[in-house]
């Protein structure tokens, strides 16, 4: 499981667009393990919150599969 | 019957079920259970009181599904903690949510069956027979719907093998669940030492096998007509034909005209019968996902031949 | 080319904010609750740039699938899935079989191309299927999963005729093609039928494209296009089996399975009663047979 920090894009549904401190800008799918519902999230777009992501990398499309995301 | 159809680079014209084997298993425990409350309740209910062993064990073991089931079907979800979202609302064109609410009626009530025959046991006192007694009539009729509703569920899909014969299959699968039924609770007997039933039991197996395996060729001719039926398929229901209808039947025959040295026959058929059923069940699913992957399979199935009479 | 009277209002190029019913504009149709919205996608019109495909993950912030190549014509894609709700075919009749054509049939129909999405059935075996009430019919007659409310539980994915809806297996929800729910719900016409530069998918009132649709048809077949027909329209082939209609429906000029589409679908929930009902009778009939049974038990003792 790696993590990541960055500040969120954009959240539709369970996807979520994060720009990474790094500069990349990545695309997670949250998990279903994830104990945040994906509908409680929407105020992470709305205040561009940082946020400390615990991930892991998705094999079946090309995104990461977000299981614990932390505001900081 | 076009038989060259074109296809999309071969590629899938439908998505299969994303079902686990956990959902065969599932399907065979619900059969099993839900015909064991039922068979239980009929014997305690027209048996005279004679046939208290066979009602005692009848209702443990509908018990498993009651406890297994649910578990397995919530493992079986992918978003599991919101398993409680199927009883937000009922819907009668979803096998899916009418048997939600089948398996909770049967829950309840086979639980309280069960529970109230444990306490009995105990030699507890208190009205704990006929709280069994009265709990046992509702849960044996959902215990029937146990043991067919999960057929429902598989015809009510696009799936080409499952739509192709939805009425026979749910015949087989109600039949195939008695079997089971019969064959456990006369191991049960056997096992335990018991002398009286099993015959009875091996009788009730035997009918049901038998329509099982007529259901099996009626359902293999509307495969034939509707196009969801290769030599591979053909292959497959032959072998669990045998593994699950012939052999039992052979060694129960063979069990009865051999009389008392017959015994090892009969428990030999029980078990051909319930490794039979869930085989069938597995394969039933399997074959219905390959069914639906195939897309030859699939758009021959989409023929307006195929339609209901009133709607082409 | 008519221009909207409203466009004149917006002379500039850029915007600070969205333009109020800016699909009246884009689309020529005010979106309204109420009323049946849906596609008409007209594959003659297809050129094959696959925008909807980029726009549709662009706007929806869907992943992408993979990078490989399929081998399949110019369609990397594959098919509809869990992360893709457009997905344009390409089938090449040119060489087909080996021979080389000699003759070419008019307006560009060797090379078919569709732009595929779901059909947001009117009777949507999908929702019909769907236990938790996730999928549902919204106020502009579309078929759209509620992501709050799904379970996973997958039983959407078969009932489906058409192989649309899938289920990802990292989020563990079903996912297909809203319409753009909530573009509509902005005013705003669905991201793909916005980025078609050929009008080749054109979103509107259901009523309004079926009489552009069967225009169309006619103009085709003046052209020479003889076998231009509609797919999904009350009474064509897609629409069978007590689907009734689709609100997203399609223009082709080959038999559907050319385009992976079944020629007769069906509405699963045809099939719950017949098998419910004749499965229930089998357990009667057991039930019947147990009493018989086990009376006998209690008469002769055994």
């Amino acid at each position: 499981m790696k993590t990541a920090e960055g500040t969120v894009l954009l959240v539709q549904e369970s996807r979520m667009k994060v720009q990474l401190d790094s500069g990349a800008s990545q695309l997670f799918i949250i998990s279903h393990k994830s104990p945040a519902e994906p509908q409680e999230l929407q105020h992470l777009q709305k205040a561009q919150a940082k946020v400390r992501i615990t991930y892991e990398e998705g094999d079946r499309g090309m995104y990461a599969v977000a299981r614990r995301i932390m505001e900081i | 019957m076009a038989d060259n159809i074109q296809t999309y680079y071969d590629h899938p014209q439908l998505k299969p079920a994303p079902f686990s084997w956990i959902v065969a298993l599932y399907v065979y425990l619900a059969g099993l259970s839900g015909s064991s409350q039922m068979v239980a309740t009929i014997a305690d209910l027209f048996g005279g009181g004679r046939l208290r062993s066979l009602v005692r064990r009848g209702r443990y073991l509908s018990l498993v599904g009651t406890v297994i089931g649910p578990v397995l079907l919530i493992m079986d979800l992918h978003t599991p903690q919101r398993f409680y979202n199927m009883l937000r609302i009922f819907k009668a064109t979803s096998p899916m949510s009418i048997g939600s609410y089948i398996l909770s009626v049967f829950s309840v009530f086979s639980a309280l069956t069960g529970g109230a025959q444990f306490i009995f046991d105990r030699a507890i006192r208190g009205p704990w027979r006929w709280i069994a007694r009265i709990a046992q009539v509702p849960a044996a009729g959902a215990g029937g719907g146990m043991s067919v509703y999960t057929a429902s569920l598989l015809a009510s899909t696009s799936t080409p093998l499952w739509a192709a014969s939805p009425g026979w299959m749910a015949v087989r699968f109600g039949s195939s669940s008695v079997a089971s039924a019969g064959a456990a609770l006369a191991l049960g007997e056997r096992w335990s030492g018991g002398r009286g039933y099993g015959r009875k039991l091996d009788a009730l197996a035997v009918a049901a096998l038998s329509v099982e395996l007529y259901a099996a060729h009626l359902s293999q001719r509307d495969y034939q007509t509707k196009g969801v039926w290769g030599d591979r398929e053909a292959a497959v229901w032959d072998s669990i034909d045998a593994l699950g209808g012939y052999l039992p039947l052979a060694l129960y025959t063979a069990g009865f005209f051999l009389g008392r040295r017959g015994r090892t026959l009969s428990e030999a058929a029980s078990l051909a019968t319930l490794v039979g059923g869930l085989a069938m069940r597995l394969a039933m699913q399997y074959a219905g996902q390959a069914s639906a992957s195939d897309p030859r399979t699939s758009l021959r199935f989409a023929q307006p031949e195929n339609l209901p009479r009133a709607q082409s | 080319m008519q221009i909207h009277p409203r466009a004149r209002e917006y002379p500039d190029s850029q915007f600070s904010r969205p333009i109020r019913d800016e699909s009246e504009l884009t689309a020529g149709v005010k979106i309204e609750p109420g009323k049946s919205y849906g596609f008409f996608t007209d594959t003659t019109r297809c050129i094959g740039c696959k925008a909807c495909e980029v726009a549709c993950k662009e706007w929806n912030a869907l992943p992408a699938d993979s990078v490989g190549l399929t081998g399949m014509s110019y369609d990397n894609t594959g098919g509809l899935s869990a992360s893709t709700w457009r997905h344009v075919a390409f089938i090449e009749k040119i060489g087909h079989g080996g021979g080389r054509a000699t003759e070419m049939a008019p307006y560009q129909s060797n090379w078919l191309m569709m732009s595929d999405v779901c059909k947001h059935c009117h009777n949507a075996p999908c929702l019909e299927a769907c236990p938790t009430g996730a999928l549902f019919k919204t106020e502009f007659d579309t078929v759209v999963v509620q992501q709050d409310v799904c379970n996973g539980c997958g039983y959407c994915v078969p009932a489906c005729p058409f192989g649309v809806i899938d289920v990802n297996l990292d989020d563990g929800k079903a996912h297909k093609c809203t319409l753009c729910y909530d573009r509509l719900k902005g005013g705003f016409e669905p991201a793909c039928a916005k980025s078609c530069p050929t009008d080749s998918i054109q979103f509107g009132e259901l009523a309004e494209l079926h009489r552009r649709a069967a225009e169309r048809v006619q103009e085709l077949h003046r052209l020479g296009v003889e076998s231009a027909y509609l797919y999904g329209t009350p009474g064509a082939p897609g629409a069978t089996g007590g689907l009734e209609y689709l609100n997203a429906f399609f223009l082709l000029t080959d038999a559907p399975e050319v385009y992976n589409l079944p020629r007769a679908p069906t509405r699963a929930s045809n099939r719950v009663m017949p098998s419910l009902l004749s499965g229930l009778a089998t357990m009667a009939g057991f039930a019947v047979a147990a009493v018989a049974l086990f009376a006998g038990a209690s008469r002769n003792g055994r």
